[in-house]
C-alpha cells in the first residue's frame, strides 16, 4: 500500500522523488504503463490531438518490459519536467488504459490522482535487481526490459485510417506517379497551366529479379483545381499525398492514427507518404531535385539571329603596326554597291521602300543588325538614297564612298590584315571602326521587307472555345418506357395534398 | 427502393445529362413526375467518376464562355430536380408514353411539369445561375430525327427512331427513299395527339426560368417567345448577374435580342413599377452596350453603366 503525501510534508522515502513547488511528488522522470502496443498507439494518438510529442521527444523512450510472470507491457518514459506536463499525461494515460508513475531512476511510484492530490509515496523499496520497480495503489511489480521501441519505426508501421473528409481539405499536394504515368502527368499539368513541380525518386529494388530500382514521379502541386480531383485520386498508378507535417504526407482518403505534426520525427529534407489499403509506405531520405513542370512545355527554336561583329583585335608587333585612316578622296565614285543604314534610319528606308521599283527590290539584299541595316547591290546602291554610302574595294570589303584607306595598301593585303574572315562581309567605317556582317545574313530586301512588316494579330472570339464546344449536338431518341410508365407520376390531384412525412429514400443519401 | 433511386439517378446522369452536356445520343428515361424529381437529388452527386470529370470540363468550357471560371460547384438537389424535369419535358413529345386507354397520360406529366417546375428553387446567385447555365444551356439544342420511309408498295413514319433495316433493305431493287429531318425541341410536339404545341411551349418556357441565365441568354428565340420572370429580373437586378447577361445576350442577333427585350417589357404588368424600370434599364444598357461595341468595331465590350441596381 502507499502512503498519501500530506502538505507541507518534506522528507519522502522513494529514491529520487521529491516536491516541487506545488507541493506534488515529483521525480525527474514520469513513466506510463500500458498493457499493449494498441493502447501506445491509442495514448499517442490521443495526447497528439492536443498537445505535441516535440517537448520530450528527445527524452522518450518505449520499451517492452517483462513481468516476473513473463507478463509483456509497454512503458512510456519521458522527462517529467512539471506537474503541468504530467497531470495532462496522466488524464491521457487513464483514458488509454494505463497508469502513471513518476520517479528517477529504477523505482517508480503512482503519480497522484483524485484520491491524493499531492501524489503517493511508498511505505518501503521492494528489494530487486530488476531494472524497473513500479509502485501502484492496486499492485506493486519490477520489470525486466526486453526491448526498445522506436517511435519512428512504430509510426511507419500504423496503417492509415480511412477518411474520406481529406480530400476536402485545402493546399499543397504531393502526387507520386508510376514511371509510366509521370511524363502523361506532366503535360497533362503543361496543358492545363497548373503549377507544379517535378523530381524523379528511386527506390531500391523490391527484389534481387528486378532489373532496376523502381523510379516513380513525384510531384508538388501548391493547389490542385478541383475538377482534377477525381482523376489524380481514382487513376491507378497515381496517389495523392496531404502533407500532414514537415517530410510527412498521407493518402488523400486517409489518416494517420497519430497526429503526425505533433510528431516531430521525419526529417525535413526527406519525404515519407503513407499509402492507404495496405501498401507500404513510400519512404525517401532526401528528396529529388525538384523543376518547374513548365520546364517540359514544347519549345520552339527560332533561326539563328544574325549580329554584327567586330573582329577579335589582334596582337601585332608594335614596330610596324599603324592605325589605319580614311582619308577623303577627290576621285570619283565607282563601285558604290552597299549602305549602312542606321537604325534612327530606318523610318525613311521603310518610306523610300514604297517608291522602289520592282527590280531594285529584287536585287538589293538587306542584312538586319544592331547596328542598323546594311544594303547592298551589285549594279549600284544609287538607287536606294538612304544612308551612308560604301565602295566595294574587293569582294566582301567596303570603305565609305569618298574616301580611301591610307596607307594605301591594297585591298588584298588590307583583307588579309583583317584577318581574311571567311563567310564575312567587312565594312570600315568613316570612323575607322570595323564591322562584319555575316554574308548568309543578308537576305532580299523584298522578303526583308514584307517580314519587316508589322502586323497586329486578331484574336478570334473565343474560337478556341467555340471550336471546342462544337462537338456533336445533343439528339434525343424515343423508345417505349415499359409498363405503366408514369408509375412514379402521381395524378394532379395527389401532388395538391400535403406530401408523407419522410420517405425512405429522402432520408438516403447516394 | 434507395438503390434504386440511386441506380435511377445514375441513369439518368448517363442517358439525360450526359448527352444534354456533352452531346450525342439521348435516351430519356421513365418520368419522374413532380414529387421523385424535387427529392430526387438529394446529397446525390454522379458515381460514374470519368463521366463526372468530364461533365466537368464541358461544364466549365461553357461557363468560361461568360465569365472566367475555373471550377464548378456539382450538382444540387435544385439542379437534379430541373434535370428531371428536363427529362419529363422530353418525354412529353415521345408518342410511346400514351396508349388508346392511356390518353390522359399527357395531360398528367404535364400537370406533374408545372408543379414541379413552380417549386424548383431559382439559383441561389450568380455562381449558381452561371453552373445551371453551365449544365443546361445546350437545351434548346436539342434535336430529334423524324424520318419518312416510302418505298414501291408503301410508306412509314417515325418520330426519333431509327427505322427498321428491313424496311431500308434492297433500297434499289424497293425504290426505297428515306426523308430524315431534324427537328427542333420546341417543334417536337408538332402532329401529336394528346398535346398541343403551344401547351408543350408553355411548359418548356416555365422550364427555362428555372434556369434564369439560359432563358437571358436564348431570349433571341423563335418560340416559346422570352418573357421577363422572377428569377431573371432576380439575375439582371445583381450587377454581376447584369453582366453576365449581357455577355450571353451580345452572342445573339441584336435585332432579334432587341426585338424580343421589347416584347418581353410590354408585357411586365403596369402594376410592377420597379420590374419594369429595372427591365427597361436592362434593355436600354444592351442596346448602349451593342452601339458601343459597334464603334470599337467588335471589340468586347459591356455596357456603361451610371448606376448599378441591387
Amino acid at each position: 500500500m502507499l502512503d498519501r503525501v500530506a502538505v507541507h510534508q518534506t522528507r519522502l522515502r522513494t529514491p529520487g522523488l521529491g516536491l516541487d513547488a506545488k507541493g506534488v511528488a515529483l521525480g525527474a522522470k514520469g513513466l506510463v504503463l500500458l498493457p499493449s502496443i494498441d493502447r501506445l498507439v491509442a495514448f499517442l494518438a490521443l495526447y497528439t490531438r492536443q498537445s505535441s510529442l516535440a517537448d520530450f521527444l528527445r527524452t522518450l523512450v518505449v520499451e517492452v518490459v517483462r513481468s516476473k510472470l513473463g507478463a509483456r507491457e509497454v512503458t512510456v518514459t519521458f522527462s517529467g519536467e512539471s506537474s503541468d506536463r504530467m497531470d495532462r499525461v496522466a488524464e491521457v494515460a487513464r483514458l488509454a488504459g494505463g497508469y502513471t508513475f513518476t520517479g528517477t531512476s529504477r523505482h517508480f511510484v503512482q503519480y497522484r490522482d483524485a484520491a491524493a492530490p499531492f501524489g503517493y509515496d511508498i511505505g518501503q523499496i521492494t528489494p530487486s535487481d530488476a531494472s524497473l520497480a513500479l509502485y501502484h495503489n492496486a499492485f506493486s511489480q519490477t520489470y525486466d526490459s526486453e526491448r526498445k521501441i522506436e517511435i519512428r519505426q512504430l509510426l511507419l508501421r500504423l496503417e492509415p485510417h480511412l477518411d474520406p473528409s481529406t480530400a476536402r481539405e485545402p493546399g499543397p499536394r504531393w502526387i507520386c506517379a508510376e514511371a509510366g504515368l509521370g511524363a502523361a502527368l506532366i503535360h497533362y499539368f503543361v496543358r492545363s497551366s497548373v503549377e507544379a513541380e517535378v523530381g524523379v525518386a528511386e527506390w531500391p529494388p523490391e527484389s534481387s529479379f528486378d532489373e532496376g530500382p523502381v523510379v516513380r514521379y513525384i510531384f508538388r502541386v501548391p493547389a490542385i483545381p478541383e475538377r482534377m480531383v477525381p482523376l489524380l485520386s481514382s487513376t491507378p498508378g497515381l496517389g495523392v499525398y496531404l502533407p500532414i507535417a514537415p517530410g510527412a504526407a498521407v493518402e488523400v482518403g486517409y489518416r494517420h492514427p497519430v497526429n503526425l505534426r505533433a510528431c516531430p520525427v521525419f526529417s525535413e529534407s526527406g519525404l515519407v507518404l503513407f499509402r492507404g489499403g495496405g501498401r507500404d509506405v513510400l519512404e525517401l531520405t532526401k528528396l529529388p531535385a525538384l523543376g518547374d513542370v513548365g520546364a517540359f512545355a514544347r519549345v520552339e527554336l527560332r533561326p539563328e539571329v544574325a549580329a554584327s561583329r567586330a573582329p577579335e583585335p589582334q596582337a601585332r608587333p608594335a614596330a610596324v603596326a599603324i592605325a589605319l585612316r580614311l582619308m577623303p578622296s577627290t576621285e570619283p565614285w565607282r563601285s558604290v554597291t552597299a549602305s549602312w543604314i542606321r537604325p534612327e534610319e530606318m523610318p525613311l528606308l521603310r518610306q523610300v521602300a514604297y517608291a522602289l521599283g520592282p527590280e531594285t527590290l529584287r536585287k538589293a539584299r538587306i542584312a538586319l543588325t544592331k547596328e542598323g541595316a546594311y544594303l547592298r547591290q551589285s549594279s549600284g546602291i544609287e538607287g536606294i538614297p538612304v544612308g551612308e554610302f560604301f565602295r566595294e574595294i574587293r569582294a566582301g570589303l567596303y570603305i565609305p564612298a569618298g574616301y580611301d584607306a591610307v596607307p594605301t595598301v591594297s585591298p588584298d593585303v588590307l583583307y588579309r590584315a583583317l584577318g581574311s574572315p571567311s563567310g564575312q562581309i567587312i565594312f570600315i567605317g568613316r570612323d575607322g571602326r570595323t564591322v562584319g556582317v555575316p554574308g548568309d545574313a543578308f537576305v532580299p530586301l523584298e522578303t526583308a521587307l514584307l517580314e519587316a512588316q508589322e502586323w497586329a494579330p486578331l484574336i478570334g472570339l473565343s474560337t478556341g472555345l467555340t471550336a471546342a464546344l462544337s462537338t456533336e449536338l445533343p439528339e434525343v431518341f424515343l423508345s417505349g418506357t415499359g409498363i405503366r410508365p408514369l408509375r412514379d407520376v402521381p395524378a394532379i390531384a395527389e401532388l395538391e395534398k400535403p406530401a408523407k412525412p419522410a420517405t425512405p429514400e429522402l432520408g438516403d443519401g447516394s | 427502393m434507395a438503390d434504386d433511386l440511386g441506380a435511377r439517378c445514375e441513369e439518368l446522369a448517363h442517358a439525360v445529362l450526359a448527352p444534354l452536356v456533352l452531346g450525342g445520343p439521348m435516351h430519356p428515361v421513365r418520368p419522374f413526375g413532380g414529387r421523385l424529381g424535387l427529392s430526387l437529388g438529394i446529397q446525390r452527386e454522379i458515381v460514374d467518376l470519368d463521366l463526372r470529370s468530364r461533365l466537368d470540363v464541358a461544364r466549365v468550357r461553357r461557363a468560361r464562355l461568360l465569365a472566367p471560371v475555373d471550377t464548378l460547384p456539382a450538382l444540387d438537389e435544385g439542379d437534379w430536380a430541373v434535370l428531371a424535369a428536363f427529362n419529363d419535358l422530353v418525354q412529353l413529345t415521345n408518342q410511346h408514353l400514351v396508349t388508346v386507354f392511356t390518353r390522359r397520360n399527357y395531360a398528367r406529366l404535364l400537370g406533374n411539369l408545372r408543379w414541379l417546375c413552380e417549386r424548383i428553387p431559382a439559383p441561389r446567385d450568380v455562381l449558381g445561375a452561371i453552373a445551371r447555365h453551365a449544365t443546361f444551356g445546350r437545351a434548346l439544342e436539342l434535336v430529334r430525327t423524324d424520318s419518312a420511309v416510302t418505298w414501291w408498295t408503301g410508306s412509314a413514319r417515325f418520330r426519333g427512331e431509327t427505322p427498321p433495316s428491313r424496311l431500308t433493305a434492297w433500297k434499289d431493287l424497293r425504290r426505297v427513299e428515306i426523308d430524315a429531318r431534324r427537328i427542333p425541341l420546341t417543334d417536337m410536339t408538332v402532329g401529336l395527339k394528346g398535346i398541343g404545341v403551344d401547351e408543350f411551349n408553355e411548359a418548356l418556357s416555365l422550364w427555362l426560368t428555372r434556369s434564369p441565365l439560359t432563358d437571358l441568354a436564348e431570349a433571341a428565340r423563335k418560340a416559346p417567345a422570352f418573357s421577363w420572370s422572377a428569377s431573371t429580373l432576380s439575375l439582371i437586378a445583381t450587377s454581376p448577374g447584369r453582366s453576365l447577361a449581357f455577355r450571353a445576350l451580345a452572342r445573339q442577333p441584336a435585332e432579334r435580342v432587341a426585338a424580343a427585350l421589347a416584347r418581353a417589357n410590354a408585357q411586365v404588368p403596369s402594376s410592377l413599377d420597379e420590374a419594369r424600370d429595372l427591365a427597361l434599364a436592362f434593355t436600354k444598357e444592351v442596346a448602349d452596350g451593342r452601339a458601343q461595341r459597334a464603334e470599337q468595331g467588335g471589340a468586347e465590350g459591356e455596357p456603361k453603366r451610371k448606376s448599378s441596381r441591387r
